[in-house]
């Protein structure tokens, strides 16, 4: 009997959650606004004639292209975690973490925070992308012999664009969302030490931001392949990683999520004394 | 003079909370940010050319005249610096009472006029900072960016915004004053288009909203200028773009506003704006907006 009331009241707690991302604008907000983001740059980058010629290489290489240069993986990373990262400073600062966390228990109040941090970011991140795909494929095939032969850090999933591009971009769509939720969940668990909206929002790209730099310009040379975060968030690799696309897929994944776990255990850690007050 | 000073210490109220304030906080690093992020292209630029001399500490003039998103990131965190306009607080209904409304919106519309004045002057310092250890000090634009000028519309140049026409026409402490000069008009004109819109719906939301909007509009004006779609005229409705010293027009052809035509487009939005925000606040609710 009391294995299914906790059912239940797991079940209740992942619907309410579920549901305040799904039925939020901002969820919806979010995807459009990547959209757009992701149009825009497109097309300046188009009309400014800068350094690709779009039209003949096909939607694999140019999206490669623009996730490779400058602020757009960064900028993803934002939006993507834009409705589901205040979850529980909203939560806090309104006063309804009393009334959720008494009924259900505060760890499985928080565990279920994390998941649905994970979940929210992920489709997100992950329904942008595909619109954006769609959108691009309307205009251009998935993929010339031309962009073929230009697709440059092919690893690890690049030998698969030739014969079949859809499953390629699919692949790396999952893993890129993926990888937003690593920042997102990070996000979350700075708001249990800083319950602000306006810093938990922008925490995700900040910290993939500096990450990155701390990466680049010190790590990177003596990082092995299947630990080179970033490259493997963007899945454009200079070496093979284990040689097995499937292989390669899962392990990105599972990275990821593990990732996005263990800063969850910092979450539910600072959750957990934040509502012992013993954090000010 | 008496009501100017009880309006400046409304204002300067407002800005000592400043130092309290995460969402600040959060501004002044995103700005950092996207000053690494530009500066870094000039230092890679460099490195790739082996100059020992380092970069020249003016490459603020081209944040805002390139396509890229450095135009657009280095305006957002100002939509987020004056989201909560008319800046409403627990503390508001009591120095209203204090005194008249006119002051205290008076006092208002200069916090977003001081505040954008910070803002500039901190956007400026920080890509000087980001270039530490790598500055030529050079009174002239430097062997770096003299380069990337000539070989401007090969890859990255364009993105950096590395013009010809700003380094053949502009000394660097001319292009430096006249950017940071149109830049803070553009920000108190972003700054009070959020207060009026934000003190009409007596929300948060439409104001940065309609902030966003002017700056994407930009952004559009920018790529459709660069398409050589023939769209030029579309600069004279957008006034955010007047910031961008690389728009305006100095060989007289008037395809793009000119200087006179900038300061009297500012001066007449940033003063009829003001009056609107002043006629708005005599009827104006005043609603406590937690901002957090």
């Amino acid at each position: 009997m009391k294995i299914e009331k906790n059912h239940s009241i797991s079940r209740g707690l992942i619907g309410t959650n579920v549901k305040q991302i799904v039925m939020s604008k901002n969820f919806y907000t979010a995807i459009i606004l990547a959209v757009l983001i992701l149009l825009f740059t497109f097309c300046s980058k188009k009309f400014s004639g800068e350094q690709w010629e779009i039209s003949c290489y096909g939607v694999c290489h140019d999206f490669f292209y623009l996730f490779y240069f400058g602020m757009m993986p960064k900028l993803i990373v934002l939006i993507s975690a834009l409705p589901v990262v205040t979850g529980f400073c909203k939560d806090w600062n309104t006063g309804y973490i009393r009334l959720a966390a008494g009924r259900a228990g505060v760890s499985k109040y928080m565990r279920h925070k994390v998941y649905a941090c994970i979940a929210g970011t992920f489709i997100t991140a992950f329904i942008a992308l595909s619109i954006f795909t769609l959108l691009l494929r309307i205009i251009m095939p998935m993929t010339t012999e031309a962009g073929i032969a230009n697709l440059e850090f092919l690893y690890p999933f690049g030998g698969m664009v030739e014969q079949y591009p859809y499953v390629y971009q699919f692949m790396r769509i999952i893993c890129f969302s993926s990888f937003c939720t690593v920042w997102s969940v990070l996000g979350l668990a700075l708001s249990a030490y800083i319950p602000n909206r306006y810093v938990v929002c922008a925490s995700s790209f900040v910290i993939y931001y500096v990450m990155e730099q701390i990466f680049n310009n010190k790590v990177a040379d003596y990082v092995p392949t299947w630990l080179s975060i970033p490259y493997l968030g963007i899945t454009t690799l200079t070496t093979p990683l284990f040689g097995n696309v499937l292989l390669d897929f899962l392990y990105i994944n599972v990275l990821f999520v593990g990732l996005a776990l263990a800063a969850g255990t910092i979450f539910v850690h600072g959750a957990k004394r934040r509502m012992r007050n013993e954090i000010i | 003079m008496k009501s100017f000073k009880i309006s400046f210490a409304v204002c300067m109220q407002n800005l000592r909370k400043w130092t309290g304030d995460y969402k600040v906080l959060l501004v002044f690093v995103f700005l950092l940010i996207v000053n690494h992020y530009h500066a870094s292209w000039f230092l890679d630029f460099s490195a790739g050319l082996g100059s020992k001399t380092g970069v020249a500490p003016w490459i603020f003039v081209f944040a805002f005249t390139g396509w890229d998103f450095v135009k657009i990131m280095m305006l957002l965190p100002l939509l987020m610096l004056f989201s909560n306009a008319p800046f409403i607080d627990d503390n508001q209904p009591f120095l209203i009472s204090r005194c008249t409304r006119k002051s205290w919106c008076f006092g208002q519309i200069l916090y977003i006029i001081f505040g954008s004045a910070v803002y500039v002057l901190i956007s400026a310092f920080s890509s000087v900072l980001m270039l530490l250890g790598n500055i030529d000090f050079n009174t002239d634009w430097g062997g770096v960016i003299n380069t990337a000028a000539k070989v401007a519309g090969t890859e990255g140049a364009v993105a950096t915004g590395v013009s010809n026409k700003i380094v053949y026409y502009f000394s660097p402490f001319t292009a430096m004053f006249y950017t940071m000069l149109l830049l803070w008009f553009a920000c108190i004109f972003i700054g009070l288009v959020i207060y009026v819109v934000n003190s009409i719906t007596g929300s948060t939301g439409y104001g940065v909203f309609a902030g966003g909007v002017l700056i994407i509009f930009d952004f559009i004006q920018n790529m459709m200028r660069s398409s050589k779609l023939g769209l030029d005229w579309l600069s004279y409705f957008s006034p955010v773009s007047w910031s961008s010293i690389d728009l305006i027009d100095i060989t007289g052809k008037r395809v793009t506003p000119d200087i006179t035509f900038v300061f009297c487009g500012y001066a007449v939005l940033i003063i009829g704006l003001s009056v609107l925000a002043l006629r708005i606040s005599k009827k104006q609710e005043i609603k406590v907006v937690q901002d957090v």
